[in-house]
């Protein structure tokens, strides 16, 4: 657990690196990418001033078109109430960090990319309607998804911690 | 995580403290009309008004807490998405929701403890309902119409132009939609996609936990020690307060 001051938040950051390769490759990972991720979803209003961010991470990239959009794992607390109210969320950004994508998820987890597709840990549906699936599919500059299923034991696995998709 | 004894010591509390029932009769009849209403929606099993009243004991920390005369389910607190939802009709809520609830919380009414408890039902059946967009028949125009196939169209542009769907296009017409061919007619009737509610949920600990919390790691616990240790001892002076009419 790394601990970050930004903007005045403490935020309890969950960072996972995933191994990137050699130690000469390590210069690749961007130790401040947080601050610019937290500075660019504060801008978007992607972040509520009035809730707690409690993590904040760059999963993976998705490639569309060619280009690479930002998977950004975000999770917030509503301030004030005597218990704590939750707002998870997937967000998709695109290369110039505007959001394009935000895909509340409750128990599940965003794991990785491939291509144009992210894999979920657990099922979540696109606003709230049906389907429901574990693997979602980018298209139209991320603003289309379309949702599916695999079986955990089928996803790929070579997709996490290689130089395409680990965080840059 | 474990539920602390601080917060098990506050809602212990309401054992011999009538006031923590102060909205047993609205939740009972919010409960009631819900199980009637949603009774006939595939998959659905009557809900427990003891959840609510847990959620609501969880939610405001009870009557000895300001929330308890104003937001009592949290609601609308700056920054709660669920308020959102709710008032701009999002996520399905305007097919759970009783459209005076949301005329209410347009209005500016969540602080009206009767307003939001009615707006944290609500929110909680949205949260655990199964929506789907449903192909759906235009209840005005029920006539079958008949296209002709042109070349360079397809199934999508000829539901985008004739003011039905896809789904409509395959059922009336089985077998053959597959490969178009110029010349080919093709049946339908004016249809729209409809959001629809397809299933539910289980009103269980877990899932209201998950559903419509999210942010407290032992709101299921919470709940459960509620309905299982607090609610059976309840200690009320008259003889028709027993919670489980």
């Amino acid at each position: 657990m790394t601990r970050t001051h930004i903007g005045g938040l403490a935020i309890g950051v969950l960072l996972c690196v995933t191994a990137v390769g050699a130690a000469s490759e390590a210069p690749e990972a961007q130790l401040n990418e947080r601050e610019v991720l937290y500075a660019a979803l504060l801008k978007s209003q992607v972040l509520d001033k009035h809730r707690q961010l409690v993590h904040l991470s760059h999963v993976c990239n998705l490639v569309l078109g060619g280009r690479r959009y930002l998977v950004v794992d975000v999770m917030e607390l509503v301030k004030g109430a005597v218990t704590p109210r939750g707002v998870n969320r997937i967000v998709v950004l695109d290369p110039a960090l505007a959001p394009v994508q935000s895909l509340e998820y409750t128990t599940q987890r965003p794991l990785f990319c491939e291509g144009n597709r992210l894999f979920v840990f657990g099922d979540i549906t696109v606003g709230g309607v049906l389907p429901e699936g574990n693997v979602l599919t980018f298209s139209n500059d991320g603003k289309r998804v379309e949702v599916s299923t695999r079986d955990p034991n089928d996803l790929p696995v070579a997709a996490t911690g290689t130089r395409t998709n680990a965080p840059q | 995580m474990a539920i602390t004894q601080k917060w098990k010591d506050t809602v212990n509390q309401g054992v011999s403290d009538a006031r923590w029932d102060a909205y047993d009769e609205l939740v009972k009849k919010q409960i009631a009309a819900f199980n009637q209403r949603f009774s006939s929606t595939p998959n659905y099993a009557q809900v427990d008004w003891l959840y609510i009243k847990a959620m609501l004991w969880i939610e405001s920390g009870g009557p000895d807490n300001a929330s308890w005369k104003t937001r009592p389910m949290q609601l609308g607190n700056p920054g709660d998405p669920a308020f959102s939802v709710l008032k701009e009709g999002k996520e399905g809520s305007l097919l759970v929701m009783e459209p005076a609830v949301q005329q209410a919380l347009k209005a500016g009414r969540i602080n009206d403890p009767e307003i939001n408890i009615k707006a944290g039902i609500a929110y909680l059946f949205t949260r655990l309902a199964k929506f789907a967009n449903k192909s759906a028949p235009d209840p005005r125009d029920t006539k079958v119409y008949e296209h002709t196939v042109a070349k360079g169209d397809s199934l999508w542009s000829i539901a985008n132009a004739k003011g039905t769907t896809l789904e409509e296009l395959n059922a009336r017409n089985p077998g053959t939609t597959a490969h178009l061919k110029p010349g080919q007619v093709l049946k339908y009737t004016k249809t729209k996609m409809e959001l629809t509610i397809v299933g539910w949920r289980g009103f269980t600990a877990q899932e209201i936990a998950q559903r419509y919390n999210v942010g407290d790691p032992d709101y299921s616990a919470k709940i459960t020690y509620l309905m299982k240790d607090v609610f059976p001892k309840l200690n009320r002076p008259a003889p028709d307060a027993g919670i489980r009419k």
